[in-house]
């Protein structure tokens, strides 16, 4: 199943002002929510700050009772391994197949030596096929 | 030769006076239909927007002094009646009923904000798409009303909850 290896990704839309980060987080924090991962981007005026959690449903309802507007996508997770010419191996793969990377943010996997690259691109299904094609691992999503 | 925009530059002479005409009539009417202040100045000098049909007839329009311009500060020569924002507004999906239109001055200028609250089918996980959102809304009310606006997108909290019509439209500019 091409969905099991997606992972769920939250999207926040914050405008650019103190202490947004900080209210979105103390919401998870005080709900035993993990970040895995995050990454923001911005305009100057408002920005969205996207998260990777172990819980993705439970972060979207409590977000949303708090009055944040929040969205779910499927990102794809891919393990990396720590060694010269790894990303450059992925995207390889995808470009050859021209399909283009939006965006993509890392962060250090339990396991050593490893990094997890969350990635989306513009035909998720199609590039999950090629990658796990291609012998990638790629991070399943947990149940 | 390469035109930058072939139809109107390769014009005959007369079919470039229609069209000026054409544009003239318009903005009379316009200011004439919208603008209250332009009723009674049209009213005082006597003419009707239908005595304005060929160039010519531009001398027949009253003038618009300097302190014109001072005495109807600050809305005194608005043109575009607020609903109409309003309905194009509204015809935009991701934008419904979450906005607020901020009228505020910068230096000599009015300037038009309008403040769009982002909902959950319109937040996407990429940044472009939200900025084309911003683009596309400006460009909407820049075509139908030839109204320049800079449209913010905030968070639909920051928006009043009531959709009562003093709190769509407000004013900070000081007289």
């Amino acid at each position: 199943m091409v969905q099991n290896k997606m992972l769920k990704q939250i999207t926040l839309f914050a405008e650019n002002k103190p202490a947004r980060l900080t209210s979105a987080t103390k919401i998870l924090s005080e709900n035993g929510i993990n970040i895995r991962a995050f990454t923001i981007a911005d305009t100057g005026e408002f920005g969205i700050i996207r998260f990777v959690v172990d819980d993705a449903d439970a972060s979207l309802r409590h977000l949303r009772k708090a009055g944040f507007t929040v969205s779910e996508t499927q990102v794809i997770g891919l393990e990396m391994p720590d060694k010269p010419g790894a990303l450059f191996e992925i995207s390889r793969a995808l470009s050859d197949n021209e399909i283009n990377i939006d965006y993509a943010y890392a962060y250090a996997s339990a396991t050593p030596d490893k990094a997890i690259l969350i990635l989306q691109a513009s035909d998720l299904i199609r590039a999950v096929r090629l990658l796990t094609e291609r012998g990638f691992h790629l991070v399943e999503s947990s149940p | 030769m390469e035109f930058w925009n072939p139809k109107i530059e390769r014009l005959s002479a007369e079919e470039l006076r229609e069209l000026q005409e054409r544009k003239l009539r318009r903005l009379v009417e316009n200011a004439f239909e919208y603008s209250n202040f332009y009723k009674k100045r049209f009213g005082s000098a006597g003419v009707s927007p239908s005595d304005i049909r060929r160039l010519d007839d531009i001398q027949k329009l009253p003038f618009t002094y300097k302190t014109d311009l001072r005495d109807t500060y600050p809305t005194g020569m608005f043109a575009v009646p607020q609903s109409q924002i309003e309905s194009v507004l509204m015809q935009i999906p991701e934008v419904g009923d979450h906005f607020q239109i901020v009228v505020d001055r910068a230096g000599p200028m009015d300037i038009l904000t309008v403040k769009v609250g982002v909902t959950e089918s319109a937040l996407s996980d990429r940044i472009g798409a939200l900025m084309q959102l911003e683009e596309r809304i400006a460009k909407q009310l820049r075509d139908v009303l030839m109204v320049n606006a800079k449209v913010e997108l905030v968070e639909r909290g920051t928006l009043p909850r009531s959709s009562g019509k003093s709190q769509k439209v407000i004013d900070l500019r000081e007289v």
